[in-house]
């Protein structure tokens, strides 16, 4: 077989077939019944209600410290399906791959999905591969759909009420400084590592500690914890309080943002759960939390208050001092003066 | 994480009933920092919701990515587009930047080739990794960010690479700044990066000569505001002199080797600030022995025209002063940090932007 992938990969021919059977079916391999060779799948055990989401990625570097595109390609959308309470099953896996990627490349990150989607307890059973020019793409994409059944009751923005209790899984800004920190070549300490990491388990584990009391869980990926309270401000109109001194930033972290005079709040999390929870059942969940090796770093960090005029998220610094948390516009970028 | 001094609450509670005793009996006043990273610090931590209700903290033009003209944006557009397509390598607050002709982005967009870097070094490392395309690096910011750079030009470079300087130096603007008796400011907060590369001493003009009051202060929470509390007692006391809030830093001669560096390299020149016009001792221009490294020299190319200014934006008197941005009719409607108009609501340290992003609401 060749060292890197050729348009001829994607022709449909024998080299595609070489490469189905010698790189991508050995990597995935553990479907009973699915052949993630085929083109289309049939879910007969899946029961309603169904969740679905869908993803696509494109990360550079492709491998950094705590991960790799095929990991983030599985935790990404199993995680969408897990914080609207369903219980991943089933990914869907479409490769757009770059004329001159070397396969050894492909081979790690497939192994690397594989991997994770046995971890998630997800099974892959279907998928697409296309080969596109060298130009057209930057290495590879990957496309994932996940499937999955509710087991949780109804959770969503419509159900935060005030009073309710702010938790985070675990430190935030991990992932968003590894990657920082891989991408540009910063040359900090390598101790920055992605928390990324499928979080059905932990989340599973929370609603059964906290039952009804769970009202809201989100991953605060994209824009992180300021997106997502942001966009639940938006959604309920309520006022999301936050204690800066109560949230986990793990101290290697906190020192890499402060020297490039970045705010932790909008830096991406890929392994993460922000849950709003009822104030009786916030120590239950607390404690759940923190019985999962995902989320020993768990904290309550802030409360649900009644919005005035519209929603907002509100900063309690350290000092004593107030202010607004906007939605982050765009990623952060080291200042100069 | 462990408990930093100057974040702790109770010394910030101790400055701020000083700050408000010491204010207390003054007639309502107007402080001026001139440094993004103050006004930047000042919003992150609220300081504001601490000062004496009768004093004013506003932010002079400090953003360096603000007052580069509108002209040497254009001049770095355009050298973006010669043929062959160089590499122009800049800060992600520059790319930006909008004036009238469009942005380095929207350059970027249509094809040209250009770079985001967090130094000068990253950019003498792409001319390393292309050694068959011409890299430019277009350098803007004060004495802080020329210093570094005027001595990688001492060094050994790749022949590939040439610069594009746009630097600016602190304290002959201030002196522009206090020499307008109109500007009704009773004294500077000084930015602590800068005096690190100059001194303080260099500012005796602004107690000897004009009568203000003047502090340079670090970032933190409390050395914002022991730099304002000092300026409240010199105005209380009505015996201004040049504090140093930030001895931890700052030297009063600052730093001879950086300045001896900066010397080497740089000769200082009569510079354009956005929307405010010329400041007479501003520039810092490459001397005729580093002309080789010059990219307009190199490439034979002069300064662009380009209006600093989008008619109805207010960023030149924001910048001095004059105008405080929610004063601005184009301010959250019209230019909002999506879709700048001017200068201060583009870069992370822009005044307009930061009050944006930290708008002083009340109970909050």
């Amino acid at each position: 077989m060749s060292e890197t992938i050729r348009l001829a990969h994607g022709l449909g021919g024998r080299l595609t077939q070489n490469l189905l059977d010698q790189v991508i079916a050995p990597a995935l391999s553990g479907a009973d019944g699915h052949a993630v060779t085929l083109d289309a799948a049939v879910l007969a055990d899946l029961a309603p209600p169904v969740v679905v989401s869908t993803d696509s990625f494109t990360i550079l570097p492709r491998f950094f410290p705590g991960g790799d595109i095929g990991k983030l390609a599985v935790c990404g959308t199993v995680n969408d399906v897990a914080m609207m309470g369903g219980r991943p099953r089933y990914l869907a896996l479409g490769l757009i791959l770059e004329e001159g990627l070397p396969i050894e490349e492909l081979r790690r990150i497939l192994i690397s999905i594989g991997e994770t989607a046995r971890r998630a307890g997800v099974q892959i059973v279907t998928g697409d591969t296309k080969v596109v020019e060298k130009g057209s793409a930057d290495g590879i994409f990957i496309h994932t759909t996940g499937f999955g059944t509710r087991v949780l009751p109804p959770v969503g923005p419509d159900q935060i009420c005030y009073g309710d209790h702010i938790l985070i899984s675990g430190s935030i800004a991990d992932h968003g400084a590894a990657i920082l920190n891989a991408r540009e070549k910063l040359g900090f300490a390598q101790t920055l590592e992605s928390d990324c990491a499928p979080l059905w388990e932990l989340v599973a584990a929370v609603a059964t500690a906290a039952g009804t009391g769970l009202h809201a869980l989100r991953d605060p990926t994209r824009g992180g914890v300021a997106a997502t309270l942001n966009e639940f401000a938006r959604d309920t109109g309520l006022q999301f309080v936050l204690e800066e001194a109560a949230i986990p930033v793990r101290e290697e972290v906190a020192a890499f943002l402060e020297v490039l005079g970045l705010d932790p709040l909008p830096i991406p999390n890929e392994g993460k759960c922000l849950l709003m929870v009822a104030p009786e059942a916030a120590s239950a969940a607390l404690n759940a939390l923190r019985g999962h090796p995902l989320g020993r770093q768990a904290a309550a960090i802030g409360r649900v208050e009644k919005g005035g005029r519209r929603g907002r998220v509100i900063l309690e610094t350290r000092i004593g001092t107030r202010r607004v948390v906007e939605m982050p516009l765009e990623a952060g970028l080291p200042r100069i003066c | 994480m462990t408990e930093i001094p100057y974040r702790s609450k109770p010394l910030v509670q101790e400055l701020t009933q000083a700050l408000q005793e010491t204010a207390r009996n003054l007639p309502p006043f107007t402080l001026m920092h001139v440094c993004g990273t103050h006004e930047h610090e000042i919003g992150r931590h609220a300081l504001r919701q601490l000062l004496p209700k009768n004093l004013k903290v506003i932010a002079g033009p400090g953003c360096p990515v603000c007052i580069t003209p509108a002209s040497a944006i254009a001049t770095a557009i355009q050298l973006a587009q010669m043929k062959p397509r160089p590499i122009l390598a800049t800060y992600g607050d520059v790319v930006r930047v909008p004036i009238a002709r469009g942005s380095l982005l929207q350059t970027k967009a249509v094809g040209a080739d250009v770079r985001i870097v967090y130094g000068p070094r990253e950019a003498v490392r792409l001319a390393e990794e292309n050694p068959d395309r011409q890299v430019i690096f277009f350098s803007v910011g004060f004495e802080t960010t020329a210093a570094p750079v005027a001595s990688l030009l001492l060094a050994d470079l790749p022949e590939n690479f040439s610069i594009y300087c746009c630097h600016r130096y602190v304290p002959a603007a201030v002196e522009a700044l206090a020499a307008d008796d109109q500007n009704g400011i009773s004294g500077y907060l000084l930015p602590g990066h800068a005096a690190v590369i100059s001194g303080y001493r260099v500012y005796d003009f602004l107690p000897a000569r004009f009568g203000k009051a003047a502090a340079v202060a670090g970032f933190e929470p409390v050395d914002i505001l022991a730099g304002i509390l000092s300026l409240v007692r010199q105005v209380e006391q009505r015996r201004p002199v040049v504090a140093n809030c930030y001895p931890r830093a700052v030297r009063p001669e600052g730093n001879p080797k950086a300045q001896e560096i900066l010397a080497r390299v740089f000769e200082r020149v009569d510079a354009g600030w956005r929307g405010i016009g010329k400041l007479p001792g501003t520039g810092l221009e490459l001397r005729p022995e580093f002309r080789r490294r010059d990219a307009l020299f190199r490439f034979g190319r002069g300064e662009e025209v380009e209006e600093d200014i989008l008619p109805g934006c207010s960023c030149h008197l924001i910048m001095t002063g004059r105008r405080e941005p929610p004063d601005c009719s184009l301010f959250g409607q019209v230019c909002t940090p999506e879709n700048p108009r001017g200068p201060c609501m583009v870069g992370g340290e822009g005044t307009c932007r930061a009050r944006y992003l930290y708008p002083e609401q009340e109970n909050v």
